[in-house]
């Protein structure tokens, strides 16, 4: 027992040690990597515990970390970057200020950027600056008792009379009737030649329309990397044996200035 | 009339080109996200995989301004023709060509002391391999700053991109020094110094 207790003490030691070159940035070649590779061989029959185990494993994951930290060490040391750490201690405890940073600026070259608001952002800030309603009266209507703070959902917007159910069916309907014969005639569409319309808002409107009927199982979209499209495609599976896969929701971003080009690569 | 036809053909390309060019222009100088600077695989999808071909064309329009296109790898420097993947993954932004003069740093906002400590700081981090201990760049810069000015600029340096650090308290060179400071001129200067 106090075999295994001193050779614990030796593993926890190798750690410990790899630990500290990393963390202290110290010349990693001071790590005799051979020798704590052989004592961890020898020690590696005694161990029984789990824990045991676990700490052999991360001694051999620090000693792993050294042969890299020895490699990028070689590397560094090789290239033209490579100054004694210690003679550009030196040189920086001599040089005065000034020289400094003259020596700074002939290395320096800042990045150029333009920070600016545009006639459009301002004109769109004045809508919502002007449609704005006192704070006063804005805490009244949204912190009222009982009253929760969370995102509108489809029933909200019904409430709010924003939305008829009925409408909202009824177009959901419609847009899923043409997505289904579409897909019948094709395996698969395209994603923006499908919510595509003659106007921005149609365009808007059956891209939200679109993600009801994609959540709701109806198709699913897919995702070609290499053209950088996505497609909508039927669902093949039953939808209740799609809901136990992991579903995963996929932001598809989308404005004014997009749907115009898409509009223009139309023709 | 295939002549003309040609010319006609050629002058479209120019007029697309040209757009491109503006593009590529109005992406890197604007602001998109909180870090300046543009990603290669958003250019490559705004401007078409012939990107690079318009950001040379851009670079030499720039080049009369003094102004050059710096593109910085993930991998660090890359001797090699970068492939596509790394191209992809690399920022680039526009930086200033030449060096700035004296009366520039007068006008940028900088103390030459600020400016001497950011020196001191990237020469120690790049001399020991790119990482160096916070307490240790510390101890250097307070024999020439008091305290609170040492730990006011790291702290500043590291929020503005020029030094990051990790958990265990390590700098390391920032991604905004890897896109402005040519590290081996200014290892050479203050080494001639």
């Amino acid at each position: 027992m106090p075999t295994n207790k001193v050779s614990l003490e030796d593993l926890l030691r190798v750690v410990e040690m790899c630990r500290t070159v990393e963390v202290r940035g110290v010349n990693p070649f001071e790590v005799d990597v051979k020798a704590s590779l052989v004592k961890l061989k020898k020690l590696l029959p005694n161990w029984r515990l789990l824990d045991e185990l676990l700490l052999d494993v991360e001694a051999i994951n620090g000693i792993s970390s050294i042969i890299k930290l020895q490699s990028d060490w070689i590397k560094h040391r090789s290239s033209s970057l490579y100054i004694d750490p210690l003679f550009v201690e030196l040189k920086i405890r001599l040089l005065d200020s000034k020289t400094m940073s003259e020596a700074f600026l002939d290395a320096w070259h800042p990045i150029v950027e333009i920070n600016q608001v545009f006639p459009q952002r301002l004109k769109k800030a004045i809508d919502y600056w002007n449609c704005l309603l006192p704070l006063s009266e804005r805490w009244k209507e949204d912190f009222t008792p009982g009253s929760t703070v969370g995102p509108l959902e489809v029933d909200d917007l019904i409430k709010l009379r924003v939305l008829s159910m009925k409408d909202f069916d009824g177009r959901m309907k419609k847009l899923l009737k043409e997505l289904t014969s579409k897909l019948i005639a094709k395996d698969k569409i395209d994603y923006w030649d499908f919510i595509y319309a003659d106007t921005f808002e149609e365009t808007l409107e059956r891209a939200y329309l679109v993600s009801f009927i994609l959540t709701e199982g109806f198709a699913t979209l897919i995702n070609d990397p290499l053209e950088e499209r996505t497609f909508i495609v039927p669902l093949r599976e039953t939808r209740e044996s799609s809901a136990k896969k992991r579903s995963i929701s996929l932001p598809i971003a989308f404005d004014y200035e997009h749907w115009k080009r898409i509009g223009e690569e139309r023709g | 009339m295939e002549e003309d036809w040609g010319g006609e053909r050629l002058s479209e390309r120019e007029v697309e080109i040209d757009r491109r060019l503006k593009r590529a222009s109005q992406l890197l100088f604007f602001q998109r996200h909180r870090r300046p600077g543009i990603r290669g695989w958003e250019l490559k999808k705004i401007l078409g995989k012939d990107f690079m071909d318009i950001i040379g064309l851009l670079n030499s329009e720039l080049d009369r301004l003094n102004l050059q296109v710096k593109v910085v790898f993930e991998e660090g420097n890359i001797r090699d023709k970068p492939s596509e993947e790394q191209l992809d993954r690399a920022r680039f932004f526009v930086t200033i060509k030449n060096p700035l003069t004296a009366s520039d740093l007068m006008a940028s906002g900088w103390r030459i002391d600020d400016l001497a400590a950011l020196a001191a700081s990237i020469a120690l981090i790049t001399s020991r391999q790119g990482r160096a201990p916070r307490s240790d760049i510390e101890q250097i810069l307070r024999e020439k700053f008091p305290k609170w000015r040492v730990d006011i600029n790291l702290d500043r340096f590291i929020r503005i991109g020029y030094l990051s650090k990790d958990e265990h308290d390590m700098l390391y060179i920032g991604w905004r020094s890897r896109a402005e400071i040519d590290q081996k001129t200014l290892m050479e200067l203050l080494l001639a110094k």
